[in-house]
This record gives structure tokens, sequence and C-alpha cells, in this order.
């Protein structure tokens, strides 16, 4: 393997880090923020699942909503 | 963004949320992609997954607690809902899950790995790197790939 670059990778710790959280949750909001549309999908409302699986494909369904409201809204005749 | 949905949590809502559950003296551990950051695990997460105990006490201090969110769809939640240790999903202007158990690790089996990092004056409960891999024993397509760099990098770590 070849390395181009010089940047470290972040390094992962047995202990949980104050700095390490901070600096992921930075940078988790500067993802969100380049991200090409609004990632926000979980229609608003209290659920309860009886299961994970429940609730993982609860979290699927609305996203895939989201994709296909984007694909809409990109796609639409006479919008490129 | 439709004011319907929520919208992806913050590094300020995680300190909003946190901060009310430590104000409600509620059990919780912080769980999920934040806690993973805790560790030098960075990838994009929109919510924030919290373990707690399935008892009606602490169903009252959570629900309290997530009332300082602005939609107060806490409100909606059930007590009862806790005791049947079931997946509550919290869609207020931030998606935040109550969990039971993760990976069949509950928030006793986990109690010993806890660890306290400080942010800001806040106190964030939540696990060590053991911890962690245990709530990520699950089927997931995310929680397998979070695994296997946990487990490379504590078997790494164990050889220091």
């Amino acid at each position: 393997m070849r390395r181009v670059g010089a940047r470290k990778e972040a390094e992962i710790v047995y202990n949980a880090s104050a700095e390490k959280l901070r600096e992921g949750a930075l940078f988790n909001d500067e993802m969100q923020k380049i991200m090409p549309q609004p990632a926000g999908f979980i229609t608003k409302g209290a659920y309860h699942f009886k299961t994970h699986e429940e609730a993982n494909s609860h979290w699927d369904k609305s996203l895939a909503k989201l994709v296909s409201n984007y694909g809409k809204k990109r796609f639409t005749p006479g919008n490129f | 963004m439709e004011k319907s949905v929520s919208r992806p949590a913050t590094f300020e809502d995680l300190k909003k949320v946190i901060r009310s559950l430590n104000e409600q003296n509620a059990d919780y551990l912080l769980i999920g992609g934040y806690a993973l950051y805790a560790h030098g695990l960075y990838r994009t997460t929109t919510d924030i997954d919290i373990l707690t105990v399935p008892t009606k006490g602490a169903a009252q201090k959570i629900i309290n607690a997530l009332l300082v969110l602005p939609d107060k769809a806490a409100g909606g939640i059930e007590p009862s809902w806790f005791e049947e240790k079931d997946t509550i999903r919290l869609a207020d202007e931030i998606v935040v899950d109550i969990m039971f158990n993760a990976a069949s690790e509950t928030y006793d089996t986990l109690k010993k790995y806890a660890e306290i990092v400080e942010i800001d004056g806040i106190p964030i409960k939540t696990l060590n790197l053991a911890g962690l891999l245990l709530t990520k024993k699950t089927f997931r397509d995310k929680d397998k790939t979070d695994r296997s760099i946990l487990e490379q990098a504590l078997k790494l770590l164990q050889k220091e």
C-alpha cells in the first residue's frame, strides 16, 4: 500500500475521552451542514416498538421516504 | 426542512439532553454514534441513543428530562412502555432513541463498563471500549462495521 499525504488517522482509545467526544460531535455537525439535502426524516412523535428490528425498519422506511421525496423534487421534468 | 420531521442532532443538542438527564438524576448510559466519538471512531450520526432501566421510576425521570426539547413530544411517552422493555423513539426537534437493551446487554450488565467524561461542566455517562463493543453485537450492517473496527482496536490496545 502506498501512503499519500501525512494526515494521521484518529487514534481509537479504550477509555472514553471528553476531547474525542467533542471533536467527533463537531465533525458530525460540520458533516450535517454539507449534506446536499436536509438529513432529518423521522416524522415527529413518540414511538413504541416491540423489537429493535421494528425500530430499525421504521428508521429505514423513513429514510427511504426522504430519498424518494428528494428524487422526485430533483427529477421533476424541466428541473435539470 | 419540513417542520413535521426531526432534524439531525447537534453537539449543542447532546449537551442539552444530557444536562437535563443529569438534572433529573436519571439512570442512563450514552451509547451509539456519540459514544463512538468518545473513543475516536468518527462517523456521522443523526440521533442520540441512550440505554436506561425498564422501570416506571426511570420513565418519569427520562420523560421529564426529555421535555426540555422544544416540541414536548416526550409528553406522548407512556411510562408503562418502559416496563414492557421495548424500544422507544422520541422524534422531537431531534430524535432520541431510548433503549433497555442493546445486543441483549442491559443497563445493569453494562454498569461495570461505565465511564464519565465531562464536557463544558456536564458529566456524560458512557461506556469504555469493551462495554461499547458489547452493544454492537447485533445484525445491523452499521453495527457490523463499528464492531469490526472496535474489535481490531481493542486487540491492538491489549497488545500495548
